[in-house]
């Protein structure tokens, strides 16, 4: 008896061990897009057009926008999609955008985009997406100072950002240049 | 050095130690078993969801770490009260010196409040990683902790998990040792165990309550050991504490063990 427990626990570290292992051997997929790439999704074609960090006042210029932070310090972070309609009806806006929004990421931060900022940047040419026509379509989010150290913020640029498009079943996301 | 194993010998088979011991695996289980009723089937969770000090949908995480000053002192924090009380210091220090003696009872304190504090919280990782991957959990679902840059180890816990919950367990721990000695530095002032075991905790939390954080740092060592982070920690902030801790800790023992005359 008294070598059994011992044993049985033995045997039952190793049989977690290896349960740990092979868990632990599929890591989750994600498929990773670049600015430039023209995407196949079935009755939409994306193709992600551009990316930028800008200073506030770049931004605002860029889109002849008015927008303040209350959280101090901040920089914009933003990507457009062109989106075509391959489908034979019109797409409504509602499901273009909840296809397409999620948030921005990076390897210590993350954020949804901003409505806030969206409403102001996206003017759409139509009630809905006709069949074979194109629209821009920004999207945008604050990356604010005080989710960051210091000395991380004087070099805030160097950082890889994402934008991700959807999270399941496959995790896809767009790999920006800023 | 005989004392140092008598001492730890004595702190390791202790009932104290036990109970301190069973307490923090309970909750540690509990948080572990009611995770995977609520989420088990579901697939997409992950270890830093699953683990209790990265766990914020239930109530185990504030409940293991407000109770860790006790969970920490319980092991043997009161035995200096208890050994001065039965008179049975004075027969150890026949045979060796006071200040060996205190060494001896801090060592055995640390180790003993490391060791219950550190278990359980091993354990639930350990278990935890057979059900539940050790992937990065995704920051967009907003359904783990949000380690941002300004915390501490925020590459650490986007790109090695495990990594960073061992991390906080021997953070948790060392400082589970360093609190501990805080009953060694008061048992001639109480008048009881219990008071020794339980005073602790009530410094911590009155401080936690004073030393409220915010996005320029965090002096609660309540808040500091979380590994939620939800209050931002400096590094040199948490270091000073400790120190600070262990400082006042050792020169409070170190007098009152040279003070007090054996015969």
């Amino acid at each position: 008896m008294k070598k059994v427990i011992p044993v049985a626990i033995i045997c039952l570290l190793i049989f977690w061990i290896s349960r740990i292992f092979s868990i632990n051997q599929y890591p989750p997929a994600c498929t990773v897009y670049n600015i430039g790439d023209t995407v196949d999704c079935g009755d939409l074609e994306l193709h992600f057009a551009g990316s930028d960090l800008d200073d506030p006042d770049v931004f605002k210029e860029r889109f002849g926008i008015e927008y303040d932070n209350d959280f101090g310090e901040y920089k914009v972070i933003w990507i457009c999609i062109d989106v075509t309609s391959r489908s034979d009806a019109d797409i409504e806006w509602d499901d273009v955008f909840s296809f397409l929004e999620c948030g921005f990421e990076s390897q210590v931060w993350g954020s949804v985009m901003s409505p806030e900022i969206d409403m102001q940047i996206n003017r759409l040419n139509s009630e809905s997406l006709a069949p074979g026509a194109t629209q821009s379509i920004w999207f945008a989010a604050p990356v604010n100072k005080v989710c960051f150290k210091d000395s991380s913020w004087e070099k805030i640029d160097a950082y890889q950002y994402y934008y991700v498009l959807s999270l399941s079943p496959v995790k896809t996301e767009v790999r920006l240049e800023a | 050095m005989k004392v140092l194993r008598l001492e730890l010998y004595r702190a390791f088979h202790s009932r104290t130690f036990l109970i301190s011991l069973l307490i923090g695996l309970s909750i540690c289980i509990l948080d572990l078993v009611t995770f995977c009723i609520r989420f088990g089937g579901s697939g997409s969770k992950v270890l830093l969801q699953a683990w209790i000090g990265t766990d914020y949908q239930f109530a185990y995480n504030e409940m293991f770490y407000v109770l860790l000053p006790v969970l920490a002192c319980l092991p043997y924090g009161g035995s200096l009260y208890t050994d001065m009380k039965s008179g049975y210091d004075r027969n150890i220090c026949i045979k060796t010196s006071r200040i060996k003696y205190a060494f001896a009872k801090s060592a055995a304190v640390f180790i003993s409040a490391f060791a219950s504090v550190s278990l359980p919280l091993g354990l639930n990782m350990f278990i935890a990683s057979g059900l539940f991957p050790a992937n990065t959990p995704e920051r967009l679902e907003f359904m783990s902790i949000r380690v941002l840059d300004r915390n501490l180890f925020a590459v650490t816990n986007s790109e090695h998990p495990v990594l960073y919950c061992l991390i906080f367990i021997i953070i948790d721990g060392l400082f589970a040792g360093v609190i501990a000695l805080t009953s060694l530095s008061i048992s001639k002032a109480v008048r009881s165990h219990f008071t020794a075991v339980v005073t602790p905790m009530v410094f911590v939390v009155i401080l936690s309550m004073i030393l409220l954080g915010d996005e320029f740092g965090n002096w609660s060592v309540m808040d500091m050991l979380n590994p939620r982070q939800y209050v931002t920690t400096i590094w040199y902030q948490m270091l000073t504490v400790f120190l600070v801790i262990l400082g006042i800790n050792a020169l409070v023992i170190w007098i009152t063990s040279r003070k007090r005359a054996v015969i």
